[in-house]
This record gives structure tokens, C-alpha cells and sequence, in this order.
């Protein structure tokens, strides 16, 4: 039974993938790079999440008081 | 309706209209890929300004249809939810690319219609509606409108492995969701009401005892979902024979929502002053088995598949010290984690094309031949590893600071094993990055070329 996984039709060391590929993947890179490069302002917000889950006011004053914005 | 309430409307909305609408387009492939790309930038769009939004003035909520708490389905776009679907959206996006370069998107076969795109939206939205709901049941609904995508996309191409593979995942899937169904059920026959808001106020209330059975009820229906060791079996089996763009977003997202999950409701639901041994228990052993795992793994995609489940510790951790720190190093790495894992996936893709094999002894010579692939792959790895300055590394220190921080004897402990996991982590690095600085595989090995017999499945070593 022949087995259509496009991967197989490859010959060995011979493609990398178009370059959108190799692109889409350097852009997440980039985002990882990102993510480092702002790891300040994302440890900011962060730790107003975390103050937010904890106490969980703010969640319970938008939904139940007032109807929300 | 106001700007606020199409704020966070539109990322649950537009993606499931899409949806619909790219199955109409299905005999166009080029009009679904467009319709899809400005869907998600828009939906991206759409989440960065409800971060800021969010983060400036507090949750933006939008109650759909006018209805009332509880009766009306309640969305919520809080600092959390909303940093979640920037970060979600923008690797749906980018991996959206990556697979209608690949050809992933293009899956008609015969007069069956292209359901790449309508299920990748379909995704997209559930994916939004998981983050955004302000009630339990519509949490279901949106894990579940994301799982019944992912059983489209987990079989494209239908081989005998993929099925085989999309069987396991499927099966577990249905198994968490009656589980989750019915812990859900649980908590309402309790309270009274799903709604979030309400139900953090109505726990509060109920005796220590039920909250804890409601609180561990939840927690293991999602550990299947979240693959939390020892619910994690799943896992490694069901992501290696998927299409790279398909593994990708899965170990980037279908985990991390049902994280997203449990951090949500134990940290609003069940709010604990003290260290929850439990889930410190479940983060060592996560760590712990994962790491193990990955190290007796011979092909990339069971390494990374084995470091996903070992990784999940961390956020673990970060939950179980329950203080406002611990769960702010929790949503840090959650973020790295997501965007880590994407890279690492998308990288093991161009690797196996380029190869043909993911086989950790077939990488020789890759640096040599495939530069600009090798430092794509070894950049996230170092970075899950931990290696300073990456991303990983910031994560992991905001985890372990607080697991310091908390001053108590298991914190200190599992935050030892976190320790030992990133060591283990770096030594596969290392390990990788030796196989691919070798010399090139023996000419022996399957070398297969289009059209042949070789085509009739795939080398033992790919598998």
C-alpha cells in the first residue's frame, strides 16, 4: 500500500524547504528573541496577572458589577 | 455594541465565520489562504489592543446576546486571557504561513474538499473562546472546538500511521472531555452557577473539604489535556507522525490552553495562602518522568514531544508555590513556552526535509550543510535549556525565584528537580548539536527519491 506522505518524495540532503518556510520559522525564532528582549516589560505584566489571579477583585467587579464596560 | 465588547468578541467570532465561509471557498485554495492570513492578522490585531486595553483600564467584558450573569454566554478579556491570544494568535499566524508554503494547506483528495483552512480556523476560534470565556462551560466548549479541529487536522493525508496515531489522541480526547464534563457538572450541582465571577465568590464559601474535591476534580480532568505526568501517555505518541506545521501548533498550544485552564480556575476558584503539595507532587514528576523520557529517545520529535511533558513542570511549579509571583513565573514561561516549542517544531520540519529523517543519528554534517537550519533549531533549543540570555532562561529564573521565595522546604526541593531538568534539557542541546556537528550519515543510509518503491513507507529511522 503506497504511502502518500508528501516527506517521503525526498531525496536525501538535497531540500530545505522553500524559503517562506525557512521564514515563517526564523520569524518565531525572532519572536523568542522578542520575548527575551522584552522580558522586562512581560515580567511587568506578568506580575500584574499574578496579583490580579491572586486577590481576583478586578475579574469579579468587571463581570458581576456594573455589567461591565 | 461598543468598541470594547467587539474587542473581544471578534476573536471568537470572526475566525468561526471564516470557518464557514473557507469551506464555501474550498474549490479557490488561493482565496481560502487569504481569507485565513487576514483573518488571523486581524484577529491579531484585534488582541494587541485588547492587551493594551486590558492592561490600561481592566477587563473588558462583553456579555453576548444581552443576557444577564449567569444565564448569557460571558467573555472576558482580562491581562491574562488577552496576553494568551496575542501570543497564540501570533504563532497561528506564523505557522499558518509556514504550512501554505509547505503545501500542508492543500489537502483535496479527489472531490473531498480542502478542510485545512476551515479547520485551522475553527481552531483559531475555539482557542480564543477557551481564553476569553468568563464561564466554565463555554471553557469546554472551547477546548472542545479546538480538539474536534485538531482530529481534522491530526489525520490530514490519512496514512496508516497518522490514523493510527490520531486514534490514540482522539480516544484520550474524548476520555478528558467526559472527565472535564463531568467535574464541570460537579461544581455546578455545588454552586449553582458556571459563571466564573460568581463561582469564585459561591467556593469561597463552601466547606474546605468540597473545595478541595471540586478543586482536584478539575485539575485532573484537565491534567489529560495539560499532558501532566502521570496523565501524559498520550502525548508522545500522538505529535511525531503529524505534518510539522500540524505538531507545531499542537505542542505550542493544545497544552498550554489547558494550563491556561488550570492556572485560571485553581488560581481564581481555589485560592490557597499556602504552598498545594499536590500539584508541587505533579510538577516533580513531571519533570522527572519527561526528562527521562527524552533522554532515551532516538529521533527529534520524541525528544522535543518528551521535553514538552518535562517543561509543563515548570508552569506547574510556578501555580503549586500559590503566591502572586509564583503565578506570574507561571504565565512568563507559559509565554516562552508557547513560542519555544512552535520554533522547535517548525525547526524539526525543515530539519526532516532536508534529511528525510529525524533520526538523532542521521543529523551528521548538518551544520556544514544546512547552516542557516542549524542555528534556527539550536537558538530555541538553548533557550528551552535555559541558557542566558534567552527567553527560557528569564522564565525559568521568574519560576525559580519565587519557588525560593516562598521559603518552604518542597518549593526549594521541586525547584531542584526544575534545576535538574534544565541540565538534562541542555545535555540533549549538546547532544543534538554534536550528532549534527559530525560527519555526514554513511551513504548506506535510505536515500529516497520521488516517484520510487522507497516511497511505500517511510524508513524505520523517520519513525
Amino acid at each position: 500500500m503506497p504511502d502518500p506522505d508528501p516527506r517521503d518524495a525526498l531525496e536525501l540532503g538535497t531540500t530545505t524547504g522553500s524559503p517562506l518556510m525557512v521564514a515563517a520559522t526564523a520569524g518565531v525564532v525572532a519572536l523568542g528573541l522578542a520575548v527575551a528582549i522584552g522580558a522586562g516589560p512581560l515580567a511587568d505584566v506578568a506580575a500584574r496577572v499574578g496579583t490580579d489571579l491572586r486577590g481576583g477583585d478586578s475579574y469579579r467587579e468587571a463581570v458581576l458589577g456594573g455589567g461591565g464596560r | 455594541m461598543t468598541v470594547d465588547q467587539l474587542l473581544v468578541s471578534l476573536p471568537v467570532a470572526a475566525p468561526l465565520l471564516a470557518a464557514g465561509l473557507s469551506l464555501l471557498l474550498s474549490p479557490s485554495p488561493g482565496a481560502q489562504r487569504v481569507l485565513a492570513i487576514t483573518v488571523l492578522t486581524g484577529v491579531l490585531v484585534d488582541g494587541v489592543l485588547l492587551l493594551q486595553r486590558a492592561d490600561a483600564h481592566g477587563p473588558v467584558v462583553a456579555q453576548v446576546g444581552g443576557y444577564r450573569v449567569p444565564l448569557g454566554i460571558t467573555l472576558v478579556g482580562d491581562r491574562f486571557s488577552a496576553l494568551m491570544l496575542v501570543t497564540s494568535t501570533a504563532i497561528l499566524l506564523a505557522v499558518l504561513v509556514y504550512a501554505v508554503a509547505q503545501g500542508s494547506s492543500e489537502s483535496s483528495v479527489g472531490n473531498v474538499p480542502s478542510v485545512f483552512h476551515p479547520s485551522y480556523l475553527a481552531l483559531t476560534a475555539g482557542t480564543a473562546l477557551a481564553f476569553l470565556t468568563g464561564d466554565l462551560f463555554n471553557l469546554f466548549v472551547g477546548l472542545e472546538v479546538m480538539l474536534m479541529a485538531s482530529y481534522a487536522l491530526i489525520t490530514l493525508g490519512a496514512t496508516r500511521e497518522r490514523v493510527r496515531a490520531g486514534s490514540t489522541y482522539i480516544v484520550t480526547s474524548l476520555l478528558s472531555s467526559i472527565l472535564l464534563l463531568t467535574a464541570i457538572a460537579l461544581v455546578y450541582g455545588v454552586t449553582g452557577t458556571l459563571n466564573l465571577a460568581q463561582l469564585s465568590e459561591r467556593t469561597a464559601e463552601l466547606p474546605e473539604d468540597v473545595r478541595s474535591w471540586l478543586s482536584v476534580a478539575l485539575l485532573v480532568a484537565l491534567s489529560i489535556k495539560a499532558a501532566i505526568v502521570p496523565m501524559h501517555w498520550w502525548l508522545p505518541e500522538s505529535y511525531p507522525p503529524a505534518p510539522a506545521p500540524i505538531t507545531a501548533v499542537f505542542a505550542a498550544l493544545l497544552t498550554k490552553v489547558a494550563v491556561y485552564a488550570v492556572i485560571r480556575t485553581q488560581s481564581l476558584l481555589f485560592p490557597r495562602d499556602e504552598p498545594w503539595l499536590l500539584l508541587l507532587a505533579l510538577a516533580a514528576l513531571t519533570f522527572l518522568v519527561g526528562s527521562i523520557g527524552a533522554l532515551a529517545q532516538k529521533n527529534l520529535h520524541g525528544v522535543l514531544s518528551f521535553l514538552l511533558v518535562a517543561h509543563i513542570g515548570f508552569m506547574l511549579l510556578g501555580l503549586g508555590i500559590s503566591s502572586a509571583a509564583g503565578i506570574a513565573g507561571s504565565v512568563v514561561y507559559l509565554v516562552h513556552h508557547i513560542v519555544v516549542q512552535a520554533a522547535l517544531f517548525l525547526g524539526v520540519g525543515l530539519v526532516e526535509r532536508h534529511r528525510g529523517t529525524a533520526s538523532l543519528r542521521r543529523l551528521g554534517g548538518l551544520t556544514s550543510t544546512a547552516p542557516l537550519l542549524s542555528v534556527l533549531f539550536l537558538l530555541p533549543a538553548l533557550s528551552l535549556g535555559g541558557m542566558p540570555p534567552l527567553a527560557g532562561f528569564v522564565a525559568k529564573l521568574a519560576v525559580l525565584r519565587a519557588a525560593v521565595g516562598a521559603d518552604h522546604g518542597l518549593t526549594l526541593g521541586v525547584a531542584g528537580v526544575a534545576l535538574l531538568a534544565s541540565l538534562a534539557t541542555l545535555a540533549l542541546v549538546a547532544r543534538v548539536w554534536a550528532e549534527a556537528s559530525g560527519a555526514s550519515p554513511a551513504r548506506s543510509c535510505p536515500i529516497l527519491i520521488p516517484g520510487t518503491p522507497s516511497s511505500w513507507g517511510r524508513p524505520p529511522a523517520a519513525r
